[in-house]
């Protein structure tokens, strides 16, 4: 990462960024720079999903996201209190809006709707973490468990929670393409999910299913 | 960063793990990744500097376990201030 922009303190981007000053220009475009040459680096060097892409591709995107970024760091400044450097608070949007942005666009044709919710996604046989294959009478028995969690999971929690957790534990979603779906925020579905894990915990225990049994049945 | 598709032993194996082994703190659970940009930014620059995040703050140490979104936007901004530091330090 080369060509580093002029140097400015907070107190000097705050400044400089403000609406009145004469320095604004240049410091939009200095913003500018900065975020694009962060984002260009995070999409060349750090996705692997993207090393098929090419480097004007991604300079696209890095220009586009920019773009977003510096429109985001603008109607924030009053919320930065100078705690972290200016630029890695600009940066920490950048990959907040760069991030958010790839995943709406893997998951833009899932919908939280087509989740049967019939644990289909589970296994008939149920060796799934230990590494090496169960016995037949282990393998029974931790199939059996894991019907009895599923069964548990659509049982105790309500068609929101479970949803959520399905999308989230069992299918890997991202939390912002979830949260968005159930028309909430991230924070909201943080909550969603811690509840419906204490009443699945709760209920496991009350059916004989203590963690350390079923830790100790898939090894842990 | 993007995976294969998740196979339904992998599946299974996360269900497990979210549901029984992740923490469930309340204070852990409830701290705002997704406001909080600055308090993570200098957790973020401290962490490229050689800080573990651990010894920093545990309890967000344990958020971003829990939690892969956050631990994606976490880890992507650690690497680019750590490319930046890379390029400062042999600039000089």
């Amino acid at each position: 990462m080369t060509e580093r922009a002029h140097e400015r303190t907070n107190d000097e981007w705050l400044t400089d960024l403000r609406p009145d000053s004469p320095r604004q220009p240049d410091a939009l475009a200095d913003l500018r720079v900065r975020v694009q040459r962060s984002i260009y680096y995070y999409l060349s060097q750090e996705r692997s999903d993207l090393r098929d892409s090419s480097p004007q591709d991604l300079q696209q995107m890095a220009e586009d996201l920019a773009q977003d970024t510096v429109m985001r760091v603008l109607n924030n400044l009053h919320h930065f209190r100078g705690e972290s450097q200016f630029t890695t608070w600009a940066n920490r949007i950048a990959t907040r809006i760069a991030i958010s942005e790839m995943r709406r666009a893997r998951y833009r044709d899932f919908s939280l709707d087509n989740l049967t919710g019939e644990g289909e996604t589970l296994p008939a046989e149920a060796s799934l973490i230990s590494e090496a294959p169960p016995n037949p009478e282990r393998a029974a028995e931790q199939s059996d468990t894991l019907d009895r969690v599923m069964g548990l999971l659509s049982e105790s929690l309500t068609e929101r929670q479970y949803k959520a957790l399905e999308a989230v534990a069992l299918r890997g979603v991202p939390m912002d393409v979830v949260a968005e779906q159930l028309g909430t925020n991230r924070n909201a579905l943080y909550k969603l999910l811690h509840d419906a894990r204490r009443k699945l915990k709760v209920a496991l225990e009350s059916n004989g299913l203590s963690v350390d049994y079923i830790l100790n049945l898939f090894q842990r | 960063m993007s995976q294969p598709p998740a196979t339904p032993d992998d599946q299974s194996a996360r269900l497990l793990d979210f549901v029984l082994t992740q923490p469930l703190d309340d204070e852990c659970v409830s701290m705002d990744c997704t406001e909080d940009c600055e308090s993570i930014s200098r957790m973020a620059e401290r962490v490229a500097n050689g800080e573990r995040l651990e010894d920093i703050m545990p309890e967000f140490e344990q958020h971003v376990r829990c939690w892969k979104d956050c631990r994606e936007e976490f880890e992507a901004l650690v690497a680019i201030l750590t490319a930046e530091k890379q390029a400062r330090d042999s600039d000089s």
